[in-house]
């Protein structure tokens, strides 16, 4: 579906993404894992067409990612972007004037499920209530590849169970996740592959399920084992 | 395209929203100035008027480069870059809202200026046989300088076209400057310093135009000048921001 070949971003004399090389298939919840500055945020961006790649190829189903890949990879930053003079209801209408796939009544659904009101306008909420919102909207769209960065930021814990529940939902067979999050034990009950990332380079990239069997060992341990490592 | 100038606009509207509440009360000043016969209000409220069409049309301009600056700098650039729109749709619809926005809001102001002057003349026929001096004094320094509808059409087409220029070019440094250094907060003093050095360069061009032809001929070949130049960088700017643009 996505394949990232020896992709490198880099800001002057600092390498954000390292010639990273990976693949990801239809049918699977990814986690992307890594401390702060380990380029999971560059690479999304990457992906989506936001950040201009210094060299490397980003493939989506064969062809070079770009407009029509835009169509089918659903973004949500972790940063708020949303316009300030819109009100939850005209970002649904955004969604819905530029996104094919976008559902105004799985919009509408995922607001009330999450409590927000669409008469709020953007520039009012908490900063719980905008990660509420960014996940609704991307999520309330029906496409082929998700990529959440940080989507359990700023958000208690009902509502985490809310939004955990939605990805588990929006993942199909024919479509795959990622996520990206400094909560790695929130992530083990999500995701069934881990891609672990340090300075812009890829680690490993592993099937949870085989690490547990073959090594016995847990995603939450082996982030342990790769980045206190690092850390001594 | 569409859509994207629907948003466009929305970004827009509260400064076209403010203009148009102040040119109201204006407008309402001077009228019942005519009406009450208090010429002191009149002339004031004329003298405003005139300002304020002026600093409008300078403003919907400047706000257009602010948008844009804030559209390629800020995390508000998600919204434009992620949707599937090609880049030369995204500065298009910029370009075109705005430069549809100047065309109107001159055309509103020159509209509402020439139909307070008729009105004046009306009210006042001693300023009917001033105008006429004055149109006589104009055609005295210069045969080709008269007051008629094709002399105003070619002042408005020369303002426009200038001030469309004067964007793009804006549009423009702003655009190489962030593509050179991208989420780099001096960047915006990279633009200044770009729109500064290509403007002198456009002033360059423009007097290379000949002096020997008639001045309609003349105002005619700097409007058409100044619109090649703003296409001009409309394209490399796309090209740019295809090739190196990060938000």
């Amino acid at each position: 579906m996505l394949e990232s070949k020896d992709l490198v971003k880099n800001y002057g004399s600092k390498s954000a993404v390292n010639h990273v090389s990976l693949t990801l298939q239809p049918g699977h919840i990814y986690a992307i894992l890594g401390p702060n500055g380990s380029g999971k945020t560059t690479w999304m961006k990457m992906v989506t067409g936001l950040v201009r790649p210094t060299s490397g190829t980003i493939l989506f189903e064969g062809s070079p990612i770009g407009i029509d890949s835009r169509r089918h990879i659903a973004y949500m930053s972790t940063e708020p972007y949303f316009y300030t003079f819109m009100s939850i209801h005209d970002v649904g209408q955004y969604y819905a004037d530029f996104f094919e796939d976008f559902s105004m009544t799985r919009y509408a659904d995922l607001m009330q499920q999450m409590d927000l009101d669409l008469k709020l306008k953007v520039k009012t909420l908490s900063s719980g209530m905008m990660a509420k919102l960014k996940v609704g909207v991307t999520l309330a769209r029906d496409a082929r590849l998700y990529l959440l960065d940080e989507p359990f930021n700023g958000i208690d814990l009902l509502a985490r169970d809310a939004i955990r529940k939605t990805i588990l939902e929006a993942a199909q067979p024919e479509k795959a996740l990622l996520l990206s999050s400094h909560l790695v034990e929130e992530m083990e009950s999500i995701a069934d592959t881990a891609i672990f990332l340090s300075e812009g380079k890829l680690i490993e990239m592993r099937d949870l399920e085989e690490m547990r069997t073959q090594d016995g060992i847990s995603m939450t341990e082996r982030y342990r084992e790769i980045y206190g490592k690092t850390e001594d | 395209m569409r859509k994207l100038m629907k948003y466009e606009f929305r970004k827009t509207l509260p400064i076209k929203l403010l203009l148009l509440g102040i040119t109201a009360i204006l407008q309402v000043l001077f009228l019942m100035g005519l009406l009450f016969n208090r010429d002191n209000l009149t002339g004031l409220s004329a003298v405003l008027l005139t300002i304020t069409a002026i600093v409008g049309i300078m403003l919907i301009g400047i706000q257009s480069i602010v948008i844009l600056h804030r559209d390629i700098n800020t995390r508000q650039s998600y919204m434009l870059f992620m949707t599937p729109n090609s880049n030369y749709k995204i500065l298009g619809s910029k370009y075109l809202e705005n430069g549809l926005s100047l065309i109107l809001g001159s055309a509103f102001f020159y509209l509402l200026g020439f139909l307070d002057i008729v009105l004046l003349m009306k009210h006042n026929g001693e300023l009917d046989q001033l105008w006429r001096m004055f149109s006589q004094l104009l055609t005295s320094i210069n045969q080709e300088l008269t007051i008629d509808a094709s002399s105003i059409g070619l002042a408005l087409l020369l303002s426009i076209s200038n001030w469309i220029q004067f964007v793009s070019t804006a549009y423009f440094a702003d655009i190489v400057a962030t593509a050179l250094l991208t989420n780099h907060k001096h960047n915006g003093l990279l633009a200044f310093v770009l729109f500064v050095l290509i403007s002198i360069l456009f002033i360059y061009l423009q007097e290379l135009l000949p002096h020997t032809i008639a001045i309609r001929s003349r105002m005619l070949l700097q409007s058409v000048l100044a619109l090649i130049l703003s296409f001009f960088m409309y394209l490399v700017s796309c090209r740019l921001m295809d090739r190196s643009l990060s938000v």
